[in-house]
C-alpha cells in the first residue's frame, strides 16, 4: 500500500519533549520528536530500549505519569485537534473510541474477575450507543474476526482460560470494537511464540482489514515491520533520525544508524561468516553523547566535528524520505552492501 | 528407541545423552498429573560443535540444559560427558565437572551479583579451584579482554555495565576454567538488537579460538541458523527432528519444524505476501496432559489415525538425512488445512 | 570519550561516563531523603546517647534515696526535671536507667534472635526437604507457644534477672519472625541465576548462603531486626509490668511503671515519664524501620 500522503494527517506529533524526573535531574526521554500518520496507514516506529518509542506512544495516549514525567513542549494533533490542551475527561472520550491501544502484556491488560466478551462489550458500551445484546452479538462478532475459534464459548470465559496468544487477539478484539481511526500498539508479539506470533500477525491483519484504521506499530523486530509496515519511522537516543517508506528503508537506509541495524542482524537461509555489529551500546537517557547521540557508535562520523557539536536535523533527502544525519548523502553509494 | 540421525563427520562424541526424562511433580501428593518437562532426549555433542535446541516456551529446552549440567536432577537417563557418567545430587562430582562444562544465562541483570566487583564475580571459579590469589588476578585481566571488556574495570559492580557488557562478563565467568563445553541458555536474547550481532561474534571468536563445544538454547531462528552445526527442534518435550543447519533450514521434514520455519518474519518487504505462511491454529498442549501418540497431532495438517495411535520414533527417514519423528515427514507439498 | 570507530572487541564505552555509585550509597541516600526516618533517627540517638551516658548527665544515682524530697512534682527548676519517687530517687535518673536497661535488653534480643532465625531460616531455605520440614516445624512449635506465660515460667525458674539473661530468653521466643523472613528469601534466592551461577562456579552450600544471599537480602534482614527491637522493648516492659522483667534495684521501664501505677492518681509523672520513653523508643524505632525498608527495598532502585 503506497500512500500519497496528501491532505490532512491522522495524527501528527510536532516537536514532542517529554521529561522525567530522576535522581539525576530532568531526563529527556523524547527529544523534540515529529512524526504524521495519514489515515489507514501502518506506521511502525522502530528503536531499541530507551529510544522514546513507547514513551512517545505513551505521550500520545496521554498516559505519562505525573509526576515523575511531564510534557514540556510540542504538539500532538489528532485530527486537527491538540490533544495536550483537551481535557482529562475528553482525553478518555477518544482513548478507547477514536484511539485505542494493544499493549505488550495482554495479562495485565485484562480485568481477572471478568469474562472476556463482557469486557469486550463493556468497551463499547462505554463509548457507544449500543444496547447490551447487541453489545455482546457485536463482541462475539469481534472475537470471530481476530481468529478466536469457539467465539461464542468463549465469550463467556475469563483470561485466565486464555492463553496468550489468545489474550492478544482478545485485547485486539477490544481494541477494535469502537471503531477506532487510530490503533497503537507497542510491541503486540514481543511476549509470544513465533507460532503463535504469526497468528497475531494475522489477527492484526484481518482487524485493520476490518476496520480500515491506521495503526502505529512499536517495535524493535524488523521483521515484523518488513512485513507489516507502509512507513517506517527509526529512532534512536529520544529522537526520531529516519522516516522513509518501508522499502526504501531497507533497500536505501540513510541513517548509519538504521543501516547499522540492519547489517547486524543474523538472517535465515544466509549464512555469512561474521555479523557485522554496530559497536558500543545504545545511550542511557542520562548521558546522552553530544552532537547527534549516535556519533561514538557510529561507523561513518569518522570523527568529524559536527557530528559531536551538532545536533543533526531531519531533512528531506529525497522524496519522503528523510535522515537526520549531517552526511545523509554519502551513504547512496554504500547501499549495496546492505541489500548484499 | 530414538537415535541420532548419522554421525557426525569426526570427533568423538563429548557429550551423550540417552533417554534423558524430567517430570516435575511426580512425586507426592499424585493429584495433580506430573509435568513432563522433558520426555525422551537423546543426543550427542562432538567437541568443537555447535548444536542448536530450538523450540518454544515450554518445550523443555531450558530444562534439557538444566539438567545436563546438574542445576536440576533428572528423572530419567543417562548423560555422560567426556567419558563420565554424569552422577546428579553429587556436588564434589559435579563440581568437578563444572571445570568442564559451564553455562551462561539468559538475563545479563539477574545472572550476576549486584553486590560483588567484577573482579570478585570473576575470581571466584578461580579461587575455588585452588588457584592463588595472584594467579587469579592475572587470569581475570586475561578473561576480561578476551571478551573485550578493559581489566581496570574490574573493580566496577554490574550496574555500571550495559546489558551487552554484562553478558560477557557472564561469558568470562563460565570460561574461566577453560571449559569443553558451555551450555548457552538464550544468550542474547535478553539483549538490544545491535547489541546481539556484537556477543555472537564474540562466542564464535571464542569457539574458534578455544575449540568449546556449544549447547546453544534459543528461540530465535535467525540466531540459531547463524551460529549453529546442528539443530535439534524440540516440541513438548520430545525431539521431532534433528539435522545439520541445511537439512534444518533448506529441506525440514516435520510439519511442527516447517510452520516454525515459515512463521518467522523475514525482514525483507519485497517478500512480503510471497511467502507461504503456515499459520498453525491452537496453542500447544499442556505438558502436564500431552495428546496420545504424537504430541503435535492436535495442531498439525496432516494428522490421521496413526497419529493418534502411535507416537512416531526420531528416526532417519529414507527420502531424509536427517532424523525425524513424523509418520508423515516430507518436504512441504500440500497446503496445510 | 576515545574518538570514532571504537573497535568492536573494544566493547562499548558507555560505562566510562556512568558515576560509581554502590548500592549503598544509593540506598543511604534514599534514607537521608526520608524526612520522618531521619528525625526518628535523631531522637533515638538522643535517647541512646542520654540513657548511655547517665552518669555524665544527672548528678543522682539511681538508687540514692532522699526521703525528705520524697514524692516532688516535676519541676523545671528544682533539680527534678521528672520528679521524685516515694523513696525520694530522682525520677529523671531512674527513667533514664531504666531506658538504658531496657535499650540494652532490646539491642542483645535483636542481634541474638537475628543470629538464630537466620541461621535456622537459611538452613531449612537452602537445604529444603526434610530439613526444611524438620526446622520450619519447629519454628510454628516456637511461635504458637503462648509466649508470655513461656517467658514467666522460663524465668521464674532460672532467672536472677540481669538484663543479659532477661533478653536470652526473650531471644529464645523471638526469632522465628526473621527465620521465616529469611527462609522466604532464601527459597526465592535459590533459584535467581547469580545464585545458580556460583554454585556453578564451585561454591560450596555455606558460601553461596554466606557471599551470595545473605548478603543480597540484609535489607529485610534488618528492617526485620529493627522491628524485633521495637517489640523486645515493649515485651520487656510488659514482663516488668507484671513483675517477670529485670529484678530491682536495676530500673527498667516496664518497672517503673508497675512501680508508679498505684499513685497514678496523685503522682501522674511516675507512669508518664517512663511511659512516654517507651512510646517514642517504639515510635522512632517503627519508623526508622519503614525508612530502610523504602531505602532498601530493591525494587526501588532503578535497574540503569
Amino acid at each position: 500500500m503506497v500512500h500519497e500522503n496528501s491532505g490532512q494527517p491522522l495524527l501528527s506529533v510536532e516537536g514532542l519533549i517529554t521529561e522525567f524526573r530522576s535522581a539525576e535531574g530532568m531526563v529527556r526521554a523524547v527529544d523534540e520528536v515529529s512524526y504524521q500518520i495519514w489515515p489507514g496507514e501502518t506506521l511502525a516506529v522502530v528503536g531499541e530500549s530507551g529510544s522514546g518509542k513507547s514513551v512517545t506512544a505513551m505521550s500520545v495516549l496521554g498516559l505519562i505519569p505525573r509526576p515523575p514525567g511531564r510534557i514540556a513542549g510540542g504538539r500532538i494533533l489528532f485530527e486537527g485537534r491538540d490533544l495536550l490542551t483537551v481535557t482529562p475527561g475528553e482525553m478518555r472520550a477518544i482513548r478507547g473510541k477514536a484511539i485505542s491501544m494493544i499493549f505488550q502484556d495482554p495479562m495485565t491488560s485484562l480485568n481477572p474477575v471478568l469474562t472476556v466478551g463482557f469486557q469486550i462489550a463493556e468497551a463499547m458500551l462505554a463509548h457507544g450507543d449500543m444496547g447490551r445484546t447487541e453489545a455482546a452479538e457485536r463482541a462475539v462478532e469481534l472475537l470471530k474476526t481476530v481468529g478466536v475459534p469457539n467465539a461464542p464459548e468463549r465469550y463467556h470465559q475469563f483470561p485466565h482460560q486464555f492463553s496468550g496468544g489468545m489474550r492478544q487477539r482478545a485485547l485486539i478484539a477490544m481494541a477494535i470494537a469502537n471503531r477506532p481511526r487510530l490503533v497503537i500498539a507497542d510491541e503486540p508479539t514481543t511476549a509470544l511464540d513465533v507460532t503463535i506470533q504469526a497468528q497475531v500477525f494475522e489477527a492484526l491483519r484481518l482487524a485493520q482489514a476490518e476496520t480500515q484504521a491506521a495503526m502505529v506499530l512499536i517495535t524493535h523486530d524488523m521483521g515484523l515491520v518488513a512485513e507489516l509496515a507502509d512507513r517506517v519511522v527509526v529512532m534512536y537516543g529520544g529522537r526520531v533520525v529516519e522516516t522513509a517508506d518501508v522499502r526504501t528503508l531497507f533497500h536505501a537506509p540513510r541513517h548509519p544508524y538504521t543501516k547499522g541495524l540492519l547489517a547486524s542482524l543474523p538472517r535465515m537461509h544466509e549464512r555469512s561468516e561474521r555479523l557485522t555489529p554496530i559497536p558500543g551500546a545504545p545511550p542511557s537517557l542520562v548521558n546522552r553523547p553530544s552532537g547527534c547521540a549516535f556519533h561514538p557508535r557510529c561507523a561513518h562520523s569518522a570523527g568529524r566535528l559536527p557530528c559531536r557539536t551538532d545536533v543533526p536535523v531531519m531533512r528531506e533527502i529525497e522524496a519522503a524520505h528523510w535522515s537526520a544525519c549531517h552526511y545523509a548523502e554519502e551513504l547512496r553509494q554504500s547501499q549495496e552492501r546492505v541489500e548484499a | 528407541m530414538t537415535a541420532e540421525a548419522r554421525p557426525a563427520p569426526s570427533g568423538s562424541p563429548l557429550l551423550q545423552i540417552d533417554n534423558l526424562v524430567k517430570h516435575y511433580g511426580a512425586r507426592g501428593g499424585a493429584r495433580k498429573p506430573a509435568i513432563r518437562a522433558v520426555n525422551d532426549i537423546s543426543l550427542t555433542l562432538r567437541a568443537g560443535e555447535t548444536l542448536g535446541l530450538v523450540g518454544e516456551s515450554g518445550c523443555g529446552k531450558s530444562t534439557t540444559g538444566r539438567c545436563i549440567i546438574g542445576l536440576e536432577q533428572p528423572t530419567g537417563g543417562r548423560i555422560v560427558f567426556d567419558g563420565k557418567p554424569v552422577v546428579h545430587g553429587k556436588r564434589t562430582a559435579l563440581t568437578a565437572m563444572w571445570r568442564d562444562m559451564q553455562y551462561v544465562f539468559q538475563d545479563p541483570f539477574a545472572s550476576l551479583n549486584p553486590l560483588m566487583t567484577v573482579f570478585a564475580i570473576l575470581s571466584e571459579p578461580l579461587r575455588l579451584s585452588g588457584m592463588s590469589a595472584a594467579e587469579a588476578q592475572a587470569r581475570v585481566a586475561e578473561l576480561m579482554r578476551l571478551v573485550g571488556l578493559a581489566p581496570e574495570h574490574g573493580n566496577r559492580f554490574p550496574h555500571e555495565f550495559s546489558g551487552g557488557q554484562r553478558q560477557r562478563i557472564g561469558i568470562a565467568r563460565a570460561l574461566a576454567l577453560n571449559p569443553k563445553l558451555l551450555i548457552l541458555d538464550e544468550p542474547v536474547s535478553a539483549l538490544d538488537v545491535s547489541i546481539q550481532a556484537q556477543v555472537i561474534n564474540l562466542l564464535e571468536d571464542l569457539q574458534e579460538r578455544f575449540g568449546l563445544a556449544y549447547l546453544f538454547i534459543a528461540h530465535d531462528l535467525s540466531v540459531v541458523s547463524h551460529i549453529c552445526d546442528r539443530i535439534a527442534v524440540m516440541y513438548l518435550g520430545r525431539i521431532v527432528e534433528i539435522g545439520t543447519r541445511e537439512e534444518i533450514f533448506e529441506h525440514p521434514q516435520h510439519p511442527y519444524t516447517q510452520a516454525l520455519l515459515s512463521a518467522v518474519p523475514i525482514d525483507d518487504p519485497d517478500l512480503r505476501g510471497k511467502r507461504k505462511r503456515i499459520v498453525l491454529q491452537g496453542d500447544p498442549p499442556s505438558p502436564a496432559n500431552p495428546p496420545s501418540g504424537c504430541s503435535f497431532r492436535t495442531r498439525c495438517w496432516k494428522t490421521t489415525e496413526v497419529c493418534a495411535a502411535e507416537a512416531p520414533a526420531l528416526e532417519p527417514k529414507p527420502h531424509a538425512r536427517q532424523a525425524v519423528a513424523c509418520h508423515h515427514a516430507g518436504v512441504l507439498t500440500a497446503e496445510p488445512a | 570519550m576515545t574518538d570514532h570507530g571504537i573497535a568492536a572487541a573494544a566493547g562499548d564505552r558507555e560505562g566510562l561516563d556512568v558515576k560509581v555509585r554502590s548500592q549503598f550509597r544509593l540506598a543511604l541516600g534514599r534514607f537521608v531523603r526520608h524526612r520522618v526516618a531521619m528525625a526518628s533517627l535523631v531522637i533515638l540517638a538522643a535517647i541512646i546517647i542520654v540513657a548511655f551516658s547517665a552518669e555524665y548527665v544527672t548528678p543522682y544515682s539511681f538508687d540514692g534515696m532522699n526521703l525528705r524530697a520524697a514524692r516532688l512534682a516535676p519541676t523545671l527548676e528544682g533539680g527534678h526535671l521528672f520528679g521524685t519517687d516515694k523513696l525520694g530517687r530522682d525520677y529523671f535518673t531512674r527513667v533514664l536507667y531504666g531506658a538504658r536497661t531496657s535499650i540494652f535488653v532490646a539491642l542483645v534480643v535483636a542481634l541474638l534472635s537475628t543470629l538464630i532465625g537466620t541461621l535456622i531460616g537459611a538452613t531449612a531455605g537452602y537445604f529444603g526437604g526434610w530439613v526444611d520440614d524438620l526446622f520450619m516445624r519447629f519454628t510454628d512449635l516456637v511461635l504458637i507457644l503462648p509466649g508470655l506465660a513461656l517467658l514467666m515460667i522460663l524465668i521464674a525458674f532460672i532467672g536472677e534477672g540481669s538484663p543479659l539473661q532477661i533478653a536470652i530468653i526473650l531471644s529464645s521466643l523471638m526469632w522465628t519472625l526473621i527465620a521465616r523472613v529469611v527462609r522466604a528469601q532464601v527459597l526465592s534466592m535459590r533459584t535467581r541465576e547469580f545464585v545458580e551461577a556460583a554454585t556453578l562456579s564451585g561454591a560450596s552450600p555455606w558460601r553461596v548462603i554466606w557471599r551470595h544471599m545473605l548478603p543480597n537480602m540484609m535489607g529485610p534482614i534488618i528492617v526485620n531486626a529493627t522491628l524485633t527491637v521495637s517489640s523486645a522493648i515493649l515485651i520487656e516492659s510488659a514482663l516488668s509490668f507484671i513483675g517477670f522483667g529485670v529484678k530491682p534495684p536495676t530500673p527498667a521501664l516496664g518497672q517503673l511503671i508497675s512501680d508508679g501505677r498505684g499513685a497514678m492518681q496523685t503522682q501522674w509523672w511516675l507512669v508518664t515519664f517512663p511511659g512516654l520513653v517507651i512510646i517514642a523508643i517504639c515510635l522512632t524505632i517503627n519508623f526508622i524501620g519503614d525508612g530502610l525498608r523504602d531505602a532498601l527495598d530493591a525494587r526501588q532502585a532503578q535497574r540503569n
